[in-house]
């Protein structure tokens, strides 16, 4: 894959090129940036959704969702995310590529005009606000999207174990806003919100798939007529752990979730031998934790590490029998204390290596897997393509991920534990 | 293409073709090549799944029974050999390989974006090489019996099931896809090769591969590697099931915040054999009563019943099942049942647009070329038509000859209250305030 193209359409305003005719379909997302605060979290978890529900031309939900049933299931959705200590609004418009409308239909002009127009000329009341039922039914599903977490137990649990090892920093924000501060939202201080986040936030602009770059972002250019105040992106990183945090909770559910903490000590752009480390250790299913804790041991029904490099954290979960929490919280830090001590192979160095470039080399053939690669790299003067970022792994040595591993500490560990 | 066996199959409407051969050794393989995309995803998968626990092969006198939960089982116990396991075979490749037992399929597959041929030769290998030992069946319990643990904990999970239970008398539909504890106890090594000599028998079996891959390199690996399997035939033994519901309504507690639904209709299986266009049409009816663009969606919508992240429907079918199914998070689930039950009489009554038609039928063609992006949706795609002997082009070709009288006949078939069963799931107890 070559080196992507990139193009400045305004302040903090970037768009990449990811066309790709193989793709038989194109999409153009659209992702804000704002840091993640606890008092615009709410207003900003409701504004994707809100503009991108009903447009000026498709005043009403049925009229939307009919055109885009018409334009072949084209989709306009929207998205949150957490990218480090700030929160991440998509907006994002995908169809089918113009060459297989049967009625010769410009899908991608119809979608790019379409998300233009709702990111930047949102239907707004005569009062100046959102629609009243905009507002309305989209604070009820988000509280429902809250209530939902809870439903299921593995996420719920990782939820948690993120509350306690991000206290105290911006992300430890949920990226919805609590249920009381979504309650709280009025059509005031969501326009006000909105207001804002065109004034402040950063914009990546993603083309990918198969369709014209230039005439989208030609699009896009007469859309960006309005003042720009681009605020910092802001993304401290703890090295350290400040003390353990040993939290457990319980709930009538059948099987225990264990979830641990650990800082990496490093930054994300010297995050790569702690990744290929969180392989060795956990990441595959030739890794410690898999071959070890689950296969030899049977503690877990599945466990393995992760690391998110943008925090410098790395995370293991996993399922547990309840009788079995302390046996496999022993286990998981005996299997680290090895990769620290260097009782690994070099086999299972070059297995992890393996599996990470399959992974890498993967990357291109996902239009989604491709906007994730580099939105995670937003915070990097160096920005790798995914094939630059394999021959970064390849050169890693043992002494490398020995090292890497040194650096690994124990922050929290979370038990969301089933009443035996 | 050089090799006489391949034949291949086009699809002028989407541009894509595969090759299929039907092997000397008894396998189907079809190989649907992308070569601009730099992945390969394979699977090699067996017309065997959970309800297949009672069976009469062609050369036996008897019919077999065995313990619930058993494919699943097997599909565990196949990674391991003699030799070793085979994600450590699969290790020194980098491929991601894995597998999964659904109803009536048990597939192992990988994907990779280099040494396709090798990973083949790894997956047709350990397949085709079972190594079960009483030890070995043992100590897979405990982990079985912690993945039966985590899907009781999924409400999701248990709110289909439950469906399931109230819908069918007999058929083993109904059953959990990994058993019991209870039914695994029972498993034995003699039980395992006896599932595996008879399902496993590469007449039973598919293998698909789609991407960056060769399609004579992959025939030259299956002459190889494959063993001829006896042409076995396998007769799977249901019990006699009603074509009514045992019971209309189900409920349990459990710990969620927000209760959960699953409303579906037992439909007929006696009219034999459903086409690639029965089931277009059936999917094309379920868009026009219930897709985000239709009156329903909206009026659960605007009376906040649903929402758009969890409302979904689908029509589910199999050897001796079929259901056409609504579900997701609702505050009233009753009061959900009863506006679909309305908009079926409505538009039973009234009849359906042509113009609702149309839509539909333009969204879901769209909705199946975007599935041609994805070399796992297509993999998996022609392995689960192909067991019901559907091909995926003829399937994508039928969204253009359905007509509004085929989709209104039936709705005349379909979807009868007496046959309706509602599942739900409620909170267990009031959700304490949260992160306030």
């Amino acid at each position: 894959m070559p080196k992507i193209k990139i193009k400045k359409l305004g302040e903090n305003i970037t768009a990449r090129n990811l066309i790709d005719p193989k793709f038989k379909t194109m999409r153009i997302s659209v992702n804000m940036i704002v840091p993640l605060r606890k008092e615009y979290a709410a207003c900003n978890a409701l504004l994707p959704s809100i503009i991108s529900r009903v447009t000026k031309q498709y005043p009403d939900y049925r009229s939307l969702s009919r055109y885009l049933c018409s334009l072949y299931g084209a989709s306009l959705s929207s998205g949150l995310a957490k990218i480090g200590d700030n929160q991440v609004l998509t907006v994002a418009a995908s169809g089918i590529s113009n060459k297989y409308a049967f009625e010769g239909e410009d899908v991608a002009k119809e979608l790019t005009n379409l998300i233009c127009s709702a990111v930047f000329d949102p239907l707004i009341t005569d009062e100046c606000v959102f629609p009243e039922e905009s507002l309305h039914q989209e604070r009820r599903q988000l509280l429902e999207t809250i209530d939902a977490n809870y439903n299921d137990k593995k996420s719920w649990a990782k939820r948690r174990a993120l509350d306690i090892f991000y206290e105290g920093e911006p992300a430890s924000v949920s990226r919805y806003g609590t249920r009381k501060s979504v309650r709280a939202v009025t059509h005031q201080s969501l326009i006000d919100a909105w207001v804002k986040l065109m004034r402040e936030c950063t914009i990546e602009l993603f083309v990918s798939g198969d369709c014209d770059f230039d005439a989208v972002c030609h699009t896009f250019m007469s859309y960006l007529e309005f003042d720009r105040e681009p605020v910092h992106l802001m993304n401290i990183i703890h090295l350290e752990p400040n003390g353990l945090k040993d939290v457990a909770e319980t709930q009538d559910i059948a099987q225990s979730k264990l979830v641990m903490g650990f800082r990496t000590g490093v930054t994300q752009e010297n995050s790569l031998a702690t990744k290929l480390m969180s392989a060795v250790f956990g990441g595959t299913a030739s890794s410690k934790l898999f071959m070890n804790v689950r296969e030899k041991m049977s503690l877990c029904y599945y466990c393995g590490s992760r690391v998110t490099d943008v925090k410098g954290a790395m995370f293991v979960e996993s399922g547990v029998q309840t009788k079995n929490i302390d046996a496999a919280r022993e286990a998981i830090l005996n299997q680290l204390q090895d990769m620290k001590d260097g009782k690994f192979t070099e086999t299972d160095l070059h297995y992890a290596k393996l599996a990470m470039l399959n992974g890498y080399k993967s990357i291109g053939d996902s239009l989604y897997g491709m906007e994730v690669w580099y939105m995670n790299q937003v915070f990097n003067n160096n920005v790798y393509t995914p094939e630059e970022m394999a021959v970064l792994v390849d050169d890693i040595t043992r002494i490398d991920v020995i090292e890497a591993a040194r650096k690994v500490q124990l922050d929290t560990v979370y038990v969301l534990k089933g009443e035996d | 293409m050089n090799d006489k066996r391949l034949r291949k199959v086009e699809s002028p409407r989407t541009g894509d073709y595969y090759y299929t051969c039907h092997h000397e050794s008894g396998l189907e393989i079809t190989i649907y090549p992308k070569t601009k995309f730099r992945t390969t995803y394979a699977i090699f998968g067996t017309h065997y799944g959970s309800i297949d626990s009672s069976f009469k092969r062609s050369d036996e006198e008897s019919i077999t029974n065995v313990p619930d939960g058993i494919a699943h089982y097997l599909e565990h116990k196949m990674f391991e050999s003699e030799q070793g396991d085979a994600f450590e075979r699969y290790a020194k490749t980098g491929a991601n390989a894995n597998a999964f037992t659904s109803f009536d399929k048990t597939c192992y597959l990988f994907s990779c974006a280099e040494r396709v041929n090798e990973n083949l030769e790894i997956l047709l290998d350990f397949v085709q090489d079972p190594y079960f030992t009483a030890e070995t069946v043992a100590k897979e319990q405990g982990i079985i019996g912690q993945e039966i643990k985590m899907y009781d904990d999924e409400p999701g999970w248990r709110v289909m099931f439950n469906m399931l239970e109230c819908m069918y008398h007999n058929h083993p539909v109904k059953k959990d896809v990994c058993g019991t504890v209870e039914s695994i106890a029972q498993i034995t090594p003699e039980l395992l090769y006896s599932c595996y000599n008879t399902f496993y028998n590469l007449n039973n079996m598919t293998l698909v591969l789609a991407g960056n891959v060769n399609p004579d390199e992959v025939l030259e690996i299956c002459d190889r590697v494959l063993k001829k399997s006896e042409d076995v035939t396998i007769e799977r033994i249901f019990e006699e099931e009603p074509d009514t519901i045992v019971k209309p309504y189900i409920e349990q507690k459990f710990s969620v915040a927000m209760p959960l639904f699953q409303f579906g209709f037992k439909e007929n299986v006696s009219g034999g054999f459903q086409s690639e266009k029965d089931i277009a049409t059936t999917e094309i009816l379920l868009e026009i009563i219930a897709s985000d663009a239709s009156p329903l969606f909206l009026k659960l919508y605007n009376e906040e019943l649903i929402n758009e992240a969890s409302f979904s429907y689908e029509f589910f079918e199999g050897d001796g099942f079929a259901c056409t199914m609504f579900g997701g998070e609702s505050r009233d689930p009753k009061r959900v049942a009863e506006e679909i039950l309305r908009e079926i009489k409505f538009l039973r009554e009234e009849g359906i647009s042509q113009d609702d038609f149309e839509v539909a039928k333009k969204s879901l063609y769209g909705a199946n070329i975007q599935g041609l992006n994805s070399s796992s949706a297509i993999a998996n795609s022609i392995v689960t038509l192909g067991f019901s002997g559907r091909e995926l082009f003829r399937y994508i070709d039928s969204f253009a000859e359905i007509t509004l009288e085929d989709v209104q006949n039936k709705l005349d078939e379909l979807m009868r209250e007496d046959r309706a069963v509602l599942s739900v799931i409620l909170p267990s107890e009031e959700l304490k305030s949260e992160g306030e």
